[in-house]
């Protein structure tokens, strides 16, 4: 056999990668629903972070086209937004827990696919999440509020403010309609209040 | 079994890939701010080092000439994805800290070196061996690294403090971590520590003057 005729070298490169991307499609397949649960339940707790249940269960819901995931612990109910963007050298992305009245965040988590270690890859730990806790969103739905970056990390920063103040940009529809559900919750309250005054009354 | 000896003295000391060759810098820097994200790049490199060691030297009588860096390329790419599939399933919070570099194994000069300079010309068990402890000679400098810059970058060790908390500033005390050993420039200065002290010691590998 000629180990250096064409005809030996294409069926070879034919016959090596077709093994090779047989192997690689059939453990791709069986390990998929595992690392689908592993990136599920990594999101799940990049959630409960955000929204500081620890314990809480979390659901997905939908806003008029607008994925909201909600963090239930008991009587708590904490909205959380989920929000993407594009840091230095891959996608980034985070999730922003809004307080009960909407007058700001509760918390935030985020994460990265590939911001450099040590750098960028730090917007993944709890502790810088832990700077956008408390921080107000004005009347009219804007993020105008200043957190500190990441010495080192000015791209990734940067992106990452792009990315909040435009997650709550885009969820400000979603946030109005929210405080308005409030106020009639607040309305029905009294409405009914007054009607059973004047059952009384009768 | 005195083969074997040898191939790990040298491939451990003598000939180590990152401090006496030079190789596989680039993760070197990267994968170090952490001991156990070190730790797993060392033992992905050790797997994928050794296996497509053995599989090259396996196939070396077959291999097209024309076509055999690209072969060798194949069969490290398959151990890679292999290898980042598997972290992903079971190792999720280590695969997301090794981020891309556990791709990056497949332009790992060590590796294409080894196949090159070994498996091509050596039995399947030895190519093995070979690959095996070149990949622990790589990992052995990351642990080192890892070491120094996750203890004095971030007082801990495998994510355990060790520095005692009252130590700090914050809590009244004398000390601060140092922010300098989270960048990648302090990898480069402790492996040139490491490559200065090696040459010291050992006079054989010292260049000529």
């Amino acid at each position: 056999m000629n180990r250096n005729g064409n005809a030996y070298t294409l069926a070879y490169a034919l016959v090596l990668a077709a093994i090779v991307a047989g192997v690689l499609s059939w453990v791709s397949t069986t390990l998929a629903p595992r690392q689908k649960a592993n990136a599920d339940a990594a999101r799940d707790a990049a959630i409960r972070s955000a929204a500081c249940l620890p314990e809480a269960a979390v659901e997905r819901i939908d806003a008029d086209g607008l994925t909201v995931y909600l963090c239930i612990s008991g009587e708590d109910t904490v909205k959380v937004l989920p929000c993407s963007g594009s840091g230095l050298w891959g996608p980034i992305w985070g999730y922003i827990a809004l307080e009960p009245d909407m007058s700001g965040v509760r918390g935030a988590a985020f994460d990265h696919k590939s911001e450099t270690p040590g750098l960028g890859a730090e917007i993944s730990g709890a502790k810088f999440g832990a700077r956008f806790a408390g921080k107000p969103i004005d009347k009219d739905n804007i993020f105008r509020t200043e957190v500190d970056g990441i010495s080192g990390a000015t791209e990734t920063s940067r992106s990452l403010e792009t990315m909040v103040r435009g997650c709550i940009e885009t969820y400000s529809p979603y946030i109005d309609s929210l405080k308005a559900a409030k106020g009639n919750v607040d309305t029905t309250e009294q409405h009914t209040v007054k009607t059973t005054t004047e059952d009384e009354g009768h | 079994m005195k083969d074997i000896k040898n191939i790990f003295k040298t491939s451990l000391f003598g000939s180590n890939p990152v401090t006496v060759l030079v190789l596989g810098i680039c993760s070197a820097l990267a994968v170090t701010v952490y001991l156990k994200t070190a730790l797993i790049m060392g033992i992905a490199v050790i797997l994928v080092s050794a296996f497509s060691n053995f599989v090259i030297s396996l196939l070396r009588k077959t291999i097209p000439s024309r076509i055999r860096i690209i072969v060798e390329l194949l069969v490290v790419s398959f151990f890679v994805i292999l290898t980042d599939q598997l972290l992903k399933a079971f190792a999720f919070e280590q695969s997301r800290q090794l981020s891309v570099y556990i791709g990056l194994i497949i332009t790992n000069c060590i590796i294409m070196g080894r196949l090159e300079s070994y498996a091509l010309g050596h039995k399947p068990v030895e190519s093995f061996v070979d690959g095996f402890s070149n990949g622990l000679g790589y990992a052995l400098v990351l642990v080192v690294v890892a070491f120094f810059r996750e203890l004095f970058g971030c007082g801990s060790l495998l994510g355990y403090q060790i520095i005692p908390q009252g130590w700090y500033y914050a809590a009244g005390g004398f000390y601060e971590n140092n922010g300098l050993m989270i960048m990648p420039p302090m990898a480069l200065i402790i492996i040139g520590c490491i490559v200065w002290i090696q040459r010291s010691l050992d006079k054989e590998i010292k260049e000529e003057e």
